[in-house]
């Protein structure tokens, strides 16, 4: 029963060209994208510790506690640090002469005036910082003339500490670039060797005569068959294990979430994979000439108008119902939002064409002269 | 000795192409078949189809009894099968090789280890039986090859030319190899393009041209069917210090042969200085032959005697060399 299977293993770990492309060249993959890519999760141009010179104008008792409480909320914050200055004309002197990042005033009646520096981006991040403000008191305000009764305790809410009125939660949404295209890898990787694995090995069997010796055997044809099929394994499920293992274990590439959802990715990835084999094993039987030869530019031309190169390339109405691209986008939404419906839909998908593959390659295997 | 395989009226059709055409004949239990044919006679597809590889138009088959018909699996059974091409995985080692295709004949745990085992002892590679075949020398792949086919002790074993490429060691090697398996028991199918191989190992021979039995028999039967003359071929000169010239001599000594009961054909080449004399086979000629020559004063330098042989036997039926 497995020996087709041990001979399929034994094809890959053997073979020098074999065990490149299905075990060297998954990793070299990984390996190469993953130094790349991590570069790209670095910000252009970083905000460089920032001093903020202030004045208070206004002798308001409450509104000076307001600002102190909202820029107390900064004093955790080592990057920026505010500075209270009695003078504004020094403070703007300051803020010429580069010795601050910016000057604020908070004038009378309630104001603020930004007096920026010369760098652009602590510009940008001081605006950000005080539209924040601003909008706060605007919220403030309207609650006190629509719902006065509430104002206590939204109050209470802002000057509670920690995030104020804003509540940080994890969603599973921050991912790095390199998450992304670990699971296109996967997909590009599984494609490439299935395709090309599937259908050269009923005609690498022909081609070495090794088929006419196992079919003048008396196993059943379908038998023999469905093992040539199940003998796709090994390939897929090493090719899958060792990207996500490589990635996992090298590059803290991050998946799904629970074991369950990286079972259930894998199990998509090495389903997707027989099935494709299943597929191309049949082109591989009514070709007479070395399969790669179409396989090789069919599947990248594949891969390409499915998005799995870049999403700026695709085809309105075919793209979306590539396999390369429903198969990635199952796998994103299981390892990005946690959703695993369209992943059971493709595991669904593969196992019916898997099997449908398998009993049409079984019924053109089963003619008579196909080995000679 | 029962028939074993008996195919008659076998027609095989490739679209319009007659590849066999209503061919019959018998293979004996426990005998070594030669089929010889040329390129394209219906020899391989003749095989292929006793192999179960591919099928047939009409005709009937039976192997052991069996109708291929009926009990194709039965019959598959019984067949070893070596290719003319070696057909074995080149990631494997010589013992993984037999075991797999053993194996496939219902082999397993230690019935299939010995069986694999002896097998490789068999064609002498038991001592590399871990060897991986990539790392083979041409011979010793053909030696694996039959290994493959006969590991699982089939009745009839086909083999299409199965010391193609092979050096001189690994040939006697293989010999010898379907010699003892002859004589265990199995009934052989021995295809070769290699004439002396087939006249000393084969007890019958077929001959097939375009898809049609041309003889069949054993070697003596096939030489008796196409010719009853052997030839001789001699060698001499005439002396220059002769009463007559040596076209004269030549033209005297051919008359002369020509009187001579037995002798059927005579000729002469002027540039080996050699005589060609067809003689009835079996007759004693040679003595009065000399003797003309003797009489003509001609010195002899050489006697050649060619039996009549399946070569010439071949190219007779067929008109085309087996090479």
């Amino acid at each position: 029963m497995f020996m087709f299977i041990r001979m399929g293993f034994h094809a890959i770990v053997r073979d020098k060209a074999n065990l490149f492309f299905i075990v060297l060249f998954p990793s070299l993959l990984v390996f190469m994208l993953g130094n790349l890519l991590a570069f790209l999760d670095n910000p252009d141009e970083a905000i460089n510790p920032m001093e903020i010179r202030y004045t208070i104008q206004t002798e308001n008792v409450d509104e000076v506690a307001a600002i102190d409480a909202f820029l107390e909320a900064f004093s955790e914050i080592d990057q920026i640090t505010f500075v209270e200055a009695e003078d504004f004309d020094a403070v703007k002197e300051a803020v010429r002469s580069e010795n601050a990042s910016a000057g604020i005033l908070f004038t009378e009646p309630i104001g603020i005036e930004i007096f920026e520096g010369s760098d652009s981006i602590q510009n940008r991040a001081v605006k950000l910082i005080f539209k924040g403000y601003a909008r706060q008191a605007g919220a403030l305000t309207a609650i006190a003339q629509t719902a006065p009764e509430r104002l206590p305790e939204t109050v209470d809410a802002i000057f509670s500490g920690a995030g104020g009125l804003l509540a940080d939660h994890d969603l599973g949404y921050s991912r790095t670039m390199l998450d992304y295209y670990a699971v296109t890898m996967i997909v590009m990787i599984i494609f490439m060797g299935s395709t090309t694995g599937g259908a050269e090995d009923l005609f690498s069997e022909r081609k070495n005569h090794t088929l006419a010796r196992i079919i003048a055997s008396p196993k059943n044809r379908t038998n023999i068959y469905i093992q040539k099929v199940i003998a796709q394994l090994p390939q897929n499920l090493m090719q899958t294990a060792i990207v996500m293992i490589v990635s996992i274990a090298v590059f803290h590439v991050h998946y799904a979430d629970t074991f369950r959802g990286n079972l259930l990715l894998m199990l998509m990835l090495i389903l997707a994979g027989m099935a494709v084999s299943a597929l191309f094993m049949i082109l591989g039987m009514i070709l007479k000439f070395n399969p790669t030869a179409i396989i090789m530019p069919l599947a990248w031309v594949i891969l390409f108008i499915s998005g799995t190169f870049s999403k700026e390339v695709s085809i309105s109405g075919f793209t979306e119902y590539s396999p390369a691209f429903l198969i990635q986008s199952a796998a994103f939404d299981l390892t990005v939002f946690g959703r695993d419906e369209k992943c059971l839909i493709v595991i669904v998908i593969c196992v019916a064409v898997l099997i449908l593959s398998t009993v049409a390659g079984a019924l053109l295997f089963r003619r008579k002269g196909f080995a000679v | 000795m029962t028939d074993f395989v008996n195919v008659e009226n076998l027609t095989k059709k490739y679209g319009d192409l007659i590849a066999v055409d209503n061919l019959s004949f018998t293979v004996k239990e426990g005998e070594i078949f030669g089929f010889l044919g040329p390129n394209g006679a219906g020899k391989s597809t003749t095989l292929n189809v006793i192999s179960t590889l591919i099928g047939y138009d009409s005709g009937n088959i039976t192997v052991c009894g069996y109708d291929m018909a009926k009990d194709e699996r039965k019959i598959k059974a019984l067949i070893g099968l070596v290719p003319q091409d070696v057909a074995v995985y080149e990631n494997m080692s010589a013992y993984e090789n037999v075991a797999f295709f053993a194996s496939l004949y219902g082999l397993s745990g230690t019935a299939l280890k010995a069986a694999a085992n002896e097998a490789l002892e068999f064609v002498g590679l038991s001592e590399h039986r871990k060897l991986r075949t990539s790392k083979m020398s041409g011979g010793m792949k053909r030696r694996l090859n039959i290994a493959c086919g006969i590991a699982h002790k089939p009745k009839l074993i086909v083999m299409d030319e199965p010391t193609v490429g092979v050096d001189a060691q690994s040939r006697e090697h293989i010999m010898s190899s379907i010699r003892t398996l002859r004589s265990g028991g199995a009934t052989i199918i021995y295809t070769s393009h290699y004439m002396p191989e087939v006249q000393e190992i084969c007890d019958r021979i077929a001959i097939i041209d375009k898809g049609r039995l041309a003889a069949i028999g054993t070697k003596e039967e096939l030489l008796e069917i196409i010719t009853d003359v052997k030839t001789i071929y001699i060698t001499c000169e005439f002396p220059p210090d002769q009463k007559e010239s040596t076209e004269l001599s030549v033209d005297r000594v051919l008359d002369d042969l020509k009187a001579v009961p037995d002798v059927r054909y005579v000729s002469f080449d002027p540039d080996e200085s050699r005589f060609k004399i067809d003689v009835t086979l079996g007759s004693d000629a040679v003595t009065p032959l000399l003797r003309i020559f003797m009489d003509a004063g001609a010195r002899i330098h050489e006697v050649q005697n060619e039996e009549p042989n399946l070569e010439t036997t071949f190219l007779a039926l067929t008109g085309r060399e087996l090479r």
